[in-house]
């Protein structure tokens, strides 16, 4: 009896005698040290010789002889010969004359149900593309959202393009910088599994057989539930990846100025960073508030998408270093923004206020009319209601509008007054005087009649400032005045109520200014005569 | 004086051209190309081919694909590439030039 041992070559498996072995083994020893120097290329020739070796041993195996004896190795290496037999002078002029024929030409499309998310068809396009399978996941997602078309064209292309079934195919799919080694790995790997199988399977007895069928069972389910897992966490890096791309995108726009990308949101028109930060402009600190918000903003987003990045191409790879370093920048980023904002905090808190009084050129007039006049010219106004504010938007010109608030008093001398006083939040003291100047109310005298704009329109940009005015006309008493109707639209919720209400409604009716405020002329006359 | 050296380059350079105009007929792997030069006694041991094969292959004239095979692991099929007909070719013609020339050495 001779020991027998198991070989592997040329994708085949043998049971060989010992000493058979040992002679091959010689052999292949000396055409692996002769073709050494020529790397890869003598690599791929020793491949295709075990490939030819085996094939020459499958000969010699019969029906009654299952192992390869001696004799049969000396047949073969009689047969390919001995490497000083080889018509073969080295090839060493020709080392660097490398190979540059077209592997696409070998390359087929099939679907790789091997590192599928679902069909594989991505996967396949990658290995047909040479290009990583994530871009066509992307696109199907992408084209997913137009009209669904990434989904018809997956399915279509899950029906059309066969699975790539054997080894070879699985190599065409991939092309062909392929080394023997690959494919042999591959069927070696299939080759094990099938005999470990059978090896399973020949152990006789039922109790076994039962055994191996619950095993079976257990794995089938296991496979299923790895596959359900595998493809939620596909799930989420896609989901992850597309978040932090869209927010970066968005920041990117908003850092670059594209304001608009929040579309018809009058609220959110005006907020891009450099704007919200102005609230911090007059601080100095205005850069190092950029910063820390850029950064805040920046690391989650960049995180995202790495994380998205790893679960898809399912990197292990742990850069712990720069995790802690990036979160200790984070934190540091935080606290400095932190700090930041409770420094600047008393001027970010204050509300501005600017007063401008303007005595009108008086003549005696014996009435004076006041009329409100409307400086929309006919624009669209859309309010919207943000919390408690309330913003007036015009689309055509982008600016908000918001109405003043009027109230009508008793002058101390003679004169007559209009005095506008402007209110603005959020611009801290240092440049107050700037972020007044830029609202603007137009007011406007004509002979006896005084007009005031329905509306204080604010560039759409400055809505940070949450600025209003305040009109105050100081009437001399006995002054004799005619509102028109639409003041009341503008008047201080008191004296809306007192001269406003349905009762006693004061416009379009002479009043004139008493110590009490406005009264109609009729009933101070009236009153009048009845004291006399 | 040493004649091996130059068998073995009048052996190689035959064998090449022969190579060639085999896969110029069909796509084949190694073991009908073996059998062919055999069946004519252009080769006396089989490795000889795997080195020319390998060298065919990496200087452009040859390429292969994997094939499918109903016995054993998949084969590597060899096929002929647009340069390597060009070769063929230009092989062909000096063979021709070769043999007369030879043989009108040879019959004076």
């Amino acid at each position: 009896m001779k020991k027998t041992v198991q070989i592997h070559i040329g994708g085949r498996h043998f049971h060989i005698d010992e000493d058979a072995f040992r002679n091959l083994n010689h052999y292949l020893d000396s055409l692996k040290s002769h073709f050494a120097s020529e790397g890869e290329t003598g690599k791929e020739i020793i491949e295709d010789i075990e490939q030819r070796i085996a094939e020459l041993l499958e000969g010699k195996i019969t029906e009654t002889k299952q192992a390869i004896s001696i004799e049969d190795v000396e047949q073969v290496i009689a047969t390919l010969g001995k490497v000083e037999d080889f018509v073969y002078t080295g090839e060493k002029e020709e080392t660097g004359d490398h190979v540059t024929y077209d592997h696409r030409a070998n390359r087929r499309f099939y679907r790789d149900e091997e590192s599928n998310y679902i069909g594989g068809v991505a996967a396949g396009l990658g290995a047909y593309f040479d290009i990583d399978p994530l871009w066509f996941r992307l696109a199907f997602v992408g084209l997913a959202f137009v009209h669904g078309l990434g989904v018809l064209l997956y399915a279509i292309l899950w029906i059309v393009v066969p699975r790539a079934r054997t080894t070879a195919e699985k190599l065409q799919m991939r092309g062909m910088p392929v080394t023997l080694s690959t494919i042999k790995e591959s069927v070696n790997a299939e080759y094990d599994k099938f005999r470990s199988n059978l090896d399973n399977l020949s152990k006789s007895g039922t109790a076994e057989r039962t055994r191996n069928a619950f095993e079976n069972l257990l794995r089938a389910v296991g496979l299923i539930f790895i596959a359900i897992f595998k493809f939620i966490i596909g799930t989420i890096g896609v989901i992850f990846l597309v978040l932090g791309s869209i927010f970066l995108a968005g920041m990117i726009l908003v850092l670059l100025g594209f304001t608009n990308i929040f579309g018809h949101f009058a609220m959110w028109n005006g907020i891009d960073l450099p704007q919200f930060s102005h609230m911090f402009a007059n601080s100095g600190h205005y850069y190092a508030i950029v910063i820390c918000l850029v950064v805040l903003v920046l690391i989650p987003i960049v995180a995202l998408i790495y994380w998205g990045i790893k679960i898809l191409f399912n990197i292990r790879s742990q850069h712990r270093g720069l995790r802690a370093f990036v979160l200790t920048a984070w934190i540091l980023a935080l606290i400095l923004f932190i700090t930041l904002v409770i420094l600047n905090g008393p001027s970010y808190g204050l509300e501005t206020s600017g007063k401008q009084s303007v005595r009108i050129e008086q003549k005696t007039y014996p009435r004076i009319y006041l009329s409100v006049r409307d400086n929309t010219g006919n624009k669209r106004i859309t309010q919207y209601r943000v919390f408690d504010h309330r913003f007036n938007y015009s689309e055509w010109d982008e600016a908000l509008y918001s109405k003043p608030e009027l109230s009508l008093v008793q002058s101390e001398d003679e004169g007559l007054y209009l005095s506008v006083e402007k209110f603005a939040n959020n611009v801290g003291m240092k440049h107050s005087q700037e972020f007044l100047d830029r609202i603007n109310y137009h007011w406007e005298q004509q002979d006896s009649v005084i007009y005031i704009d329905r509306y204080l329109a604010i560039d759409d940009e400055d809505f940070w400032m949450f600025a209003r005015v305040h009109v105050n006309l100081r009437i001399p008493e006995n002054q004799v005045v005619i509102l028109s109707g639409d003041v009341c639209d503008l008047l201080e919720n008191d004296q809306h109520y007192r001269y406003c209400d349905r009762d006693t409604v004061l416009t379009g009716k002479p009043c004139i200014m008493t110590k009490n405020g406005l009264v109609l002329q009729e009933k101070a006359n009236a009153r009048l005569n009845r004291n006399n | 004086m040493d004649f091996e050296n130059a068998k073995a380059q009048m052996r190689k350079g035959v064998l090449e051209f022969c190579i060639l105009s085999i896969l110029s007929r069909s796509d084949a792997y190694a073991t009908d190309i073996l059998n062919k030069l055999k069946e004519s006694k252009l080769i006396v041991v089989e490795g000889t081919l795997y080195p020319l094969l390998s060298r065919q292959k990496n200087a452009g004239l040859l390429s292969y694909r994997w094939e499918e095979s109903s016995q054993g692991p998949p084969r590597k099929y060899y096929v002929l590439t647009d340069k390597g007909r060009e070769a063929l070719k230009e092989l062909e013609s000096s063979w021709r030039e070769l043999i007369d020339a030879v043989d009108s050495i040879l019959r004076k």
